[in-house]
Formats: structure tokens, sequence, C-alpha cells
């Protein structure tokens, strides 16, 4: 156990936390040049063009340091976006030490810091790593001091390296040896394993990703999971290399995987604690938590025979995503479809792509919103995770939204222009503090709501890509919020409802029944199109109905081609969706999503 | 029964811009194999066509550009007809022709072999706008065609007329509208233009080089057009179609009314016996296949729902609109069984249709966009 190492990366996106992992395998040479993929760690295809990390994963490295000893390096790698807060603290919670990542260009950003945070918390050792030195903009001087304000540590702490060209990779790997303490686990206790990651096999069904805290667990020991009690015979235990590598057993202290003919992620929720059936140990190892979804969005599928295609796509999808919620719901408009919950906008985003990829399926998405609380008259608590959901008005007392305590990393320059955004997305100002001269931190309270959305993309943008962003857990807090109905030739559409702050709710109606006057197209009556609140219409725009569709032409061949026109848009007539006898396309209700609030 | 007969002439001395017809270049060598093939795909045709069918009601040559051929092919063809079938007494006989390709020699050379409706292809009264189609005629091309036309002693004739042009306003429509009237043909075929895919028009509009009159213009253009030719004595008996009392093409008509048609040449469709079938639009197959003495058909299997979607889909286009009692000799069924009920209903409450009586038809204001309303009624 003494020669165990456990380690973690803590990086922004793009700080080139996966191309230093590669360098570790290849200079450990866990993997062979030829093997050498880029970026090895994220294997799902979504991730490798993204370039992010939704998966966690943990690999193994054997490292003959300079006093000849042979370490066990176990790499936990965690995903990189605020959608996965939760996953990344339980990965945290089975190392021992963090390598805290920042790029020489870039400078330290709000999520590398709210990670740093976590591992502190976990009283994890910190080694700080500056990375990309090699570039022509890299300040490693200026990044150093913003390092040493950050966790006050030592110039010489800091370890200077380019994951491209290899530089201080030799010196951060004798520093994770010596700094990085051995695992402090009982091999003689019960079995305790902490569940940080798992990942669904078509073939063998849930791969648990597991810490042994105390004891070990070999193939055909009987265990159980705490949170639902469960038991399994396991199949098989190993570490990762480039595959699968199994092993006899994994003591404590190892990192690995663990097979045991599990159908269901849900089954192996992350932070859940296995343990032995014959020696149980007497309690659960602490920070479990059942995931809540926190944006919900209805999917429906573009043509309505669909319907039980999408319900085993997304039965499939949640086999491997613990985190996917979904219930069927009817809309008057889109016809049978699911109400899904998910962690963030891209956790959903990440679905309706692998619906599309892997299970063809074309699906239309309803404005995604939060969890909602009404509270009625007779005290009575209503969570509305749908506007279709929300009580008649008259009945409510008050209604609460996830507020978010959020934290704007930026350079002092931009920072009128990040205040300015904020108020329009409704944020309560805290303070704001100057950790260096460089940098700006800036603390809010936002309705969750205002910034899941497009927040992150225009702060992005107004700070020329400087700005960054972090939040911590929701908590509900009071609004005035109204619910915006949509209204086609006084028909309310359900599909196109929101709720919505009252002060933005004037200006959303208008720019919604603009934009859906451009895509409807004109009719053979006059379609009215109305935002209302209530029984009060706010906005109103109208198509014209149409004055000329006629074919000129039709005999002897044009009669075979024009009949058959008419079967094809028969055909057609199924991605329509229809109000009244008003004929919708799907772009209008795609075109919903891209509205600004 | 009876029969009427449609052949399809496939050349042109040039190619229009925004015609998508089948034609190519016209050649004497092509032409004279194109006849040949023609009278052997006849003798193939009439076999199946039962003895007691074997009445024409009505002949139409159209094309490409009929005025261009020899006639000498003509009237052989007609020799070989008169052998296959007998001639109604009161024949309706259609021939197109562009005003560029005749002359008064010609016209009563026509007159003589028994055609008794001559079809002038006039498009525009406008230099520019003729020019914009890549037409090669004149307006005294056109003028001269029609004087002839009448001085040859053709009491029937007709012209046809486009509109919806690239750059036409109303006020060119109107000067249009105006020597139509002048001319007071018996019939006016007056079509909207149509931009078919893959052709030069297509590819000019889709670049924006050419823009065409907006939806509510062109409606205002139609209306325009159905208006004046009302007050000239012309009845609108379907979409495109005006005439004179007693004038209305009957060969056309049998197309809408479900009537029985034998196609010849490349590209003629057929509808014989609730069966269509249509010849390969390609001049070297069809000679070809003629040479090895079989008819190159494609045939169309049209089911009945389908059937029942022609027969609602055609007969909202005439004025006279669908006959329940037709409708129910051919189908078994009320014509309400092929339509959506509840949009009957509203499109009747909205004024664009009227189904009492024996006859469910558009009215004034649902004809201009009976598309939208055959979309929709059809189940």
């Amino acid at each position: 156990m003494k020669n165990i190492r456990n380690f973690s990366i803590i990086a922004h996106i793009d700080h080139g936390k996966s191309t230093l992992a590669d360098r570790l395998l290849e200079s450990t040479r866990t993997i062979t040049e030829r093997q050498m993929r880029s970026q090895v760690l994220d294997d799902m295809d979504l991730e490798r063009e993204r370039g992010i990390t939704i998966k966690a994963h943990a690999i193994r490295l054997a490292y003959k340091a300079k006093d000849g000893t042979i370490y066990q390096l176990n790499l936990i790698d965690t995903p990189g976006h605020v959608d996965f807060t939760y996953e990344v603290s339980r990965s945290l919670s089975a190392c021992e030490g963090v390598l805290l990542v920042v790029d020489a260009a870039q400078g330290v950003e709000a999520q590398t810091v709210s990670n740093l945070y976590l591992a502190i918390e976990n009283d994890l050792e910190v080694i700080p790593v500056i990375n990309k030195i090699d570039l022509p903009a890299a300040q490693p001087d200026i990044v150093a001091e913003q390092i040493i304000d950050l966790i006050g540590c030592n110039q010489e702490d800091i370890i200077h390296c380019s994951a491209k060209t290899g530089q201080g990779i030799d010196r951060l790997l004798e520093t994770i040896v010596n700094k990085v303490p051995p695992p402090a686990g009982n091999p003689d206790r019960p079995l305790k394993a902490l569940v940080f990651d798992s990942v669904y096999d078509s073939y063998r069904g849930a791969i648990a990703y597991v810490k042994i805290v105390d004891g070990s667990v070999a193939r055909g020991d009987r265990i159980k999971f705490f949170s639902h009690g469960k038991q399994y015979e396991v199949d098989e235990v190993g570490c990762r290399r480039l595959t699968n590598f199994p092993l006899e057993r994994l003591g404590a202290g190892e990192v690995g995987y663990l097979y045991a003919n599990i159908k269901n992620v849900s089954d192996t929720r992350v932070g859940d604690t296995i343990t032995s059936t014959s020696d149980p140990t007497a309690s659960a190892l602490p920070g479990f938590v059942a995931i809540k979804p926190m944006v919900f969005s209805g999917l429906y599928p573009a043509i309505a025979e669909d319907y039980t295609e999408l319900r085993d796509a997304l039965e499939k999808l949640m086999l491997n995503d613990a985190s996917l919620r979904f219930t069927p719901e009817t809309s008057s408009a889109l016809g049978f479809g699911f109400r899904c919950g998910f962690l963030g906008m891209l956790h959903m985003e990440i679905i309706t792509e692998r619906l599309a990829r892997e299970y063809d399926q074309t699906i239309i998405n309803t404005v995604p919103n939060v969890e909602y609380h009404a509270f009625l008259s007779n005290g009575e608590l209503i969570e509305v995770d749908s506007p279709t959901q929300m009580p008649d008005p008259a009945k409510i007392e008050y209604v609460e939204e996830p507020y978010v305590d959020a934290q704007v990393i930026t350079l002092p320059d931009s920072l009128g222009a990040i205040m300015r955004l904020c108020t329009e997305r409704r944020g309560i100002y805290k303070n704001t503090e100057y950790p260096t001269q460089s940098r700006a931190v800036l603390s809010y309270a936002f309705p969750l709501s205002e910034i899941i959305f497009d927040f992150y993309d225009k702060l992005k943008s107004i700070s020329r890509g400087y700005a960054s962003l972090d939040y911590g857990l929701p908590y509900y807090s009071k609004s005035n919020l109204v619910k915006l109905d949509i209204l086609i030739n006084s028909e309310p559409v359900d599909a196109l409802s929101v709720i919505i702050h009252r002060d933005k709710a004037y200006k959303y109606g208008l720019n919604l029944t603009e934009k859906l006057r451009g895509l409807i197209p004109r009719q053979l009556f006059e379609v009215v199109i109305q935002a209302s609140i209530g029984s009060r219409i706010i906005a109103r725009a109208s198509v014209k109905p149409l004055r000329k569709n006629v074919t000129a032409k039709c005999y002897g061949g044009d009669i075979t081609r024009k009949r058959k026109l008419l079967e094809r848009q028969k055909e057609g007539k199924k991605r329509l969706k229809q109000i009244g006898t008003v004929e919708i396309p799907q772009e209008a209700f795609l075109a919903a999503l891209k509205i600004d609030s | 029964m009876s029969l009427s007969l449609y052949i399809h002439f496939p050349f042109c001395s040039n190619l229009c811009g925004y015609c998508d017809f089948y034609k190519q270049t016209y050649q004497p060598d092509w032409e004279r194999r194109y006849f040949a093939a023609l009278e052997r795909e006849l003798t193939l045709a009439i076999d199946e066509i039962e003895p007691s069918q074997r009445t024409l009601e009505t002949i139409y040559i159209g094309g490409g550009t009929p005025s261009l051929m020899h006639l000498s092919h003509l009237e052989n063809l007609l020799s070989a007809l008169h052998r296959c079938f007998r001639f109604a007494s009161d024949l309706e006989f259609s021939f197109e022709i562009n005003p560029e390709s005749i002359n008064a020699e010609k016209l009563l050379e026509l007159y003589r072999l028994g055609v008794n409706r001559p079809i002038f292809g006039l498009q525009s009264f406008n230099v520019r706008l003729l020019k914009r189609l890549n037409r090669r005629h004149t307006i005294s091309d056109s003028l001269r065609a029609i004087y002839q036309a009448r001085a040859t002693g053709f009491v029937n004739f007709g012209i046809d007329l486009i509109f919806g042009l690239p750059r036409q306003t109303s006020r060119l429509l109107s000067d249009d509208l105006d020597q139509a009237v002048d001319l007071a043909p018996p019939h006016i075929s007056y079509y909207q233009l149509t931009v078919e895919p893959n052709t030069v028009l297509a590819d000019k509009i889709a670049s924006g080089q050419l823009k065409l009159p907006d939806n509510d213009l062109m409606a205002a253009m139609y209306r325009g057009i159905h208006q004046t030719l009302s007050k000239h004595g012309y009845e609108r008996y379907e979409v495109s179609s005006f005439a004179r009392p007693g004038f209305a093409c009957r060969h056309n008509l049998r197309y809408w009314e479900g009537g029985d048609f034998l196609g010849l040449g490349p590209a003629a469709h057929s509808f014989i016996g609730e069966r269509r079938f249509a010849n390969v639009a390609d001049l070297g197959i069809y000679l070809q296949s003629l040479d090895n003495r079989t008819r190159p058909l494609v045939a169309d299997v049209v089911g009945m729902e389908a059937r029942m979607t022609e027969a609602v889909m055609l007969g909202l286009r005439t004025a006279r609109g669908i006959s329940r009692g037709d409708f129910h000799r051919r189908f078994g069924m009320p014509v309400e069984r092929a339509i959506d009920g509840d949009m009957l209903t509203l499109l009747r409450d909205n004024g664009l249709i009227s189904a009492d009586g024996n006859y469910v038809k558009l009215t004034d204001s649902g004809l201009p966009v009976a598309d939208d309303i055959i979309r929709r009624l059809i189940k």
C-alpha cells in the first residue's frame, strides 16, 4: 500500500489535462507510442469532438522512481464541466492528491478554482503545475503569482512543464511519488469500497470504478451496495491500462474496476459504498447523494409513429447514464413524448445528440426549464418541472425558483460589460475580490434558469474568452414568475409555453410571436399568433392568408406527377404539427429554443 | 365508349428556358424515323383497344412544336389513323402552332387535313418578356398568324398566354390582356409561369438573377385576368382555361373528367380502362423499342384510392366541379368518402368551396388557392 499513489488532475477545459494524461501514460510506458491516440482517456466520440471529458475513468501506471522502487500510480480522470460537479467531488474523494494544472497563457479560471476547493475540502495534497510553457504567449511568472495567491505555496513548489514537448514530465512524476501520500486504509478490516464512476458495457452490464478503502475484493466474492442493498457475485476485478487488465484481487488503497453482472448503471450510483455480504462494514462512506436533474425539457418524436422507438432509445441510454430521467408526457401540439430531466444543458445536448447519432431519432425538444416550487394558498407545495404543470395563478400563494451562488472570474477590463450582463440576468450582486491585480472575482446570486442556457457563451464573447463561471448547488428562493402562453388562432400551444420572470415576459412574447410569424407559412386562412399571460394578451402577430397557389397546367402526364406530389405531401403532413386548422412546421418549435430571454 | 388521342411531337427549333416538356432540336432525318415509329406504335396500340372503343372524339397534337412538322408525314399518319379508328362526326382536332413556324399555305394544308382547332403559342405581346422566355417569334408574327387563321376559315382556335413572368408588372399584364381581347380568339389558355426544376429559368431564379412577382401580385394578376376576360364574354371553365360559350376544349375536359385517352409518341401518357401508362421520355429509346416492335411503356399502377384522389384533384380544378353522380358511378361511393369532412365544412364556412346540389366546386376565391385546398381536403 505504501507504494500506491492515487491522484487526479484539476484543470480548466483546454488547459491541457488530456494531453498531460497522455504524456504520463507514455512516459511510464503504460502505452506505447503506437497505441497512442491523442487524448486516450476520452473514448466517446462526442467527448473527443467537444474536447471535454464527460465520463471519468481511472488508469493505472507503473512508475519506476529514481529510488528504484516501482510505484503504482492511479490517475483518476474527472469530468471538466459544471454540469458534473458531483461526479468530480466523488472522483476526488478517491484520491490522496491532485495536480492543479494551469495554462501558462490563460491563467487561473473559475472552474479550476471551484474544483481546487473541492480538493482542499477533501484534504488532498495539491501539486501546482504550469502547463504549456512552450507557448509563445506563455507568462509563467504571472501565472505562478496567481497560483501562489490561490494556494499559498512557494515559487519552487510549482512545476513548469509542457505536456506537448514532454519538458518537466520527469520532475512531475518524481514529485507525485514524493508528495502524494499513500492511501490510508486498513487491509484487515471488512471490505469498504467507493464507487466513483460507472459505465455501461453492452455485453457485461454496468462496470463500477472503485477505490478500495478497507479490505479487499476478489472474483467470486459476494458484495452488496449500501444505497439499495442489492447483492451480486463479483465476476471480475482488475485495473485499466489501455484496456481492461484483470487482477486476482483489488486490495486496500487500490483503484480499479469491478464487474458483477449488474444490469443497470442506476444500480452502480456514483458515491455509493460496496461491502461484503458475509462480513459487512458498519457504515457507508460519507458524501453519497442521489443526484437530481436540474434542467427539464419535453422530447417528442418528429413523427408520432416513432414514439416507441424513442422510448426504447431513452431506456437504453438510461442503462449507462444514471442521471438521466424521463416520464411520459402528452402535448396537444406535439402528441406523445417524454419529459426528461438532465444535469444541465450540456448533458441535455449530449443526450439529444446521442439520440440522433446512435439511435437515429429526430426529435423536437421544448424550451428547457428548471424545476419551480409553487406554494398554494392551502400550503401545498407543487413541484413544477414543465410549464403545463403550473397551477392556476388564482390558487398560488407564491412561487420559488432555484438560485445558485456563482463566481465569475475575469480580467478587470471587461468588468463593466460583465456586470451589465449579470444584471440583465437578474443577478444579485454580492461583492468583487481581486486575488491578483489582473483577476477580479465577482460573486453573484443568480436564478439558475438565467445562467444555464446561454449565459456562459455570452460571458465568453463579451470578455473575449477570458471570463469563466462556476456555481454551486441550487437553493430555492421566492420570485415573481408568470406562465407565458402562445396562442395560435386562439388555441394555446402547450409546447411553446414557458415560465418566465414577469419583467422579461413582454419582450420574450414580442420576440417569439415575431419569429413565429416568419416561420409559419401562409395558409388558406389568416393565422393569428398571440402571447398571453393568463387572459391578458401581451403580443400579437399575424400571417396573412395565401392568395395564389394553384398549378397552372394539369394534362396527361401532369396528372400522375401531381397526384404523386399529393401523396408525398400526405406523408409530409406527418411532420407538420396541427393546431386547429393551422399547420405548423417543426422549425417553429425549434425557433423557440433560440429566443433570448 | 369513345376515345381521345394525344400525339406528342418532340421537336422544337430552339429550346425555351422555362419549358420542361420532352423535346429536342428539330432534324428532318429524326422526324422521318419518328413518324415511322409512331405508325408502328399505333398498330401495336390498337390491338389493346376494344373494337367498341375505336371512335375518336378528339385528337390533340402537342409538343414540342408540331407546326415544325412536314405535313406529308401528318397526311400519312392520318391515313393510318383512319384505318384504325372511326372519326366522330363532330371530331375536335387541335394542333399546336408557334407563330414563327407557320404561314398561310401551311394553315390551309392543316385545314384540308381536318385540323379544326389550331392553338397558337403566343405567350405575350411584349417583346422584352418574350425575349426573357427565349421565344423566337415577334409580335407581328403573332398577329399575322391569327389573321391568317381567320382568313383560312378556322372558326375555333385558341391562343396560349403566360403571366407571372419575371419583372412583369400589373401594367404590362394589362397591355397583354388588351391585345388578347382585341384579337378576340374563341379560346384563351392563360397560364401562370411554372418554374420547373432543372430549367434555365429555375437556375436564374435560384441565383437571384431573376425575380418572380410575389404571391400577392400573382393573385392580383390572376384576378385581373379573370375579371377582364369575363367582361369580354369568356367563361373560366378551368383554372387556366377561358372560352367563349361553346368553345371549351373538349379534349382537355376529358382529362379532367376521367375520360379515356390514348397517348402516342415519346413521353405521351395514356389512361384507358382506369389504367395509366406512359411512354419513356427519350426519343432514342422510343425509336429503338419500336424497331423491335414493342411499346416503351412504363405502367403506373393506380389503385382505387389514388384514382379517387385524382378525381377530386382534377374535378376541383374545373368550374363545374366534381359531379357527385359521376363520382358515385365510377367509385360506388359518395365523394364525401374521399375528402375530409371537417375541412370541407371549414372551407365552406369561409366561402372557398360550395358543396350544395350536384357538384362540389371551388368558388372564385377558392380556385386561386386550389392546390392548398386539394392538399388539405384529400384524406
